[in-house]
């Protein structure tokens, strides 16, 4: 990664950051799944270039799928325990 | 001025070697912090599902302009330490990159104790309102899990806080040792540190989203 790549990231995750602010504030449709998505697309950026997923291979790259399955794993178990009530 | 002379320690062959481990060993630490905070912000979805109104009362209570405010500070600072680690990798081609380090890592730390000062003047005003737990018998929070709410708020961003308070030692530590260091044992040190610093920031985006505004 390089300079002007690192700040079109910081670009992006600070778009997202307004976008998730304004759907707070001004009562969006649809908003928490708005929010959530846009912190979970945060992270992922945060996590394939910020934290270099993208760029490493072996153990780095298996981590950051194992972070992202954890992730992934919380939404199932969360979604599942809810429909299955 | 730095020293070129130095080699990797005895049980590795390279300083490649070397920090593939010292990046494995990040990584699981990384990968059981995650495990940590992910629970938190699991029960604090629980929360949410069992006692809509309870969470919807607390959140309503905190002071999200401050948060946001942290919130950019902490991608501002992933920033700095991004360009300091893209810095770090031209110690070789270049002949004086360690200033350009040295500065990002000093705004780095800075913006992670205005965020740590910021996090102080919400727990302030929190305890002033009655919010925190523990610290008023009469709360102004009817409904009980509303507490339970506000118990957990305070553990995660507590937690949470200590770490950008680990996090902004290690970079001041780095940035008053950078000089003294080799430059390859620099750049491994300064690539742990930025991972480190990535994934406090990474877990804070999931807490400020999970308790601030959803809910809102």
């Amino acid at each position: 990664m390089n300079n002007a790549q690192a700040l079109k990231i910081y670009a992006v995750l600070l778009v997202l950051l307004l976008i998730e602010v304004l759907a707070a504030a001004f009562s969006w449709p649809y908003r928490n799944g708005l929010i959530m998505s846009v912190a979970a697309g945060q992270f992922a950026l945060l996590l394939l270039f910020y934290l270099g997923v993208y760029r490493h291979k072996g153990w780095v790259q298996l981590f950051g799928w194992v972070y992202l399955c954890w992730m992934l794993v919380m939404v199932v178990f969360i979604l599942g325990e809810l429909q299955t009530r | 001025m730095i020293r070129s002379d130095e080699q990797p320690a005895e049980q590795f062959a390279a300083w490649a070697q070397q920090r593939e481990a010292a990046r494995l060993g990040m990584w699981l630490f990384l990968a059981s912090e995650v495990m940590m905070f992910g629970s938190l912000i699991m029960v604090a979805w629980f929360y949410r599902i069992e006692h809509a109104d309870g969470v919807a009362e607390a959140v309503a209570g905190l002071h999200y302009g401050l948060a946001t405010a942290n919130t950019f500070m902490l991608l501002s600072s992933s920033l700095l330490m991004s360009l300091a680690l893209i810095a770090s990798e031209q110690m070789f081609s270049q002949p004086r990159p360690l200033l350009r380090v040295r500065r990002c890592l000093l705004g780095s730390a800075v913006l992670g104790l205005l965020f740590l000062t910021c996090k102080g003047i919400e727990y302030t005003l929190e305890y002033r309102e009655g919010l925190l737990p523990g610290f008023s018998a009469d709360s102004p929070l009817y409904l009980p899990s509303a507490r339970l709410f506000m118990n957990l708020y305070f553990i995660a961003t507590a937690l949470h806080g200590v770490h950008v308070l680990v996090a902004v030692g290690l970079v001041l530590w780095l940035w008053a040792r950078l000089k003294h260091l080799a430059p390859h044992q620099a750049r491994t040190r300064i690539e742990m540190t930025t991972l480190y610093w990535h994934l406090v920031d990474a877990i804070w985006i999931v807490l400020f989203a999970t308790l601030y505004l959803v809910g809102r």
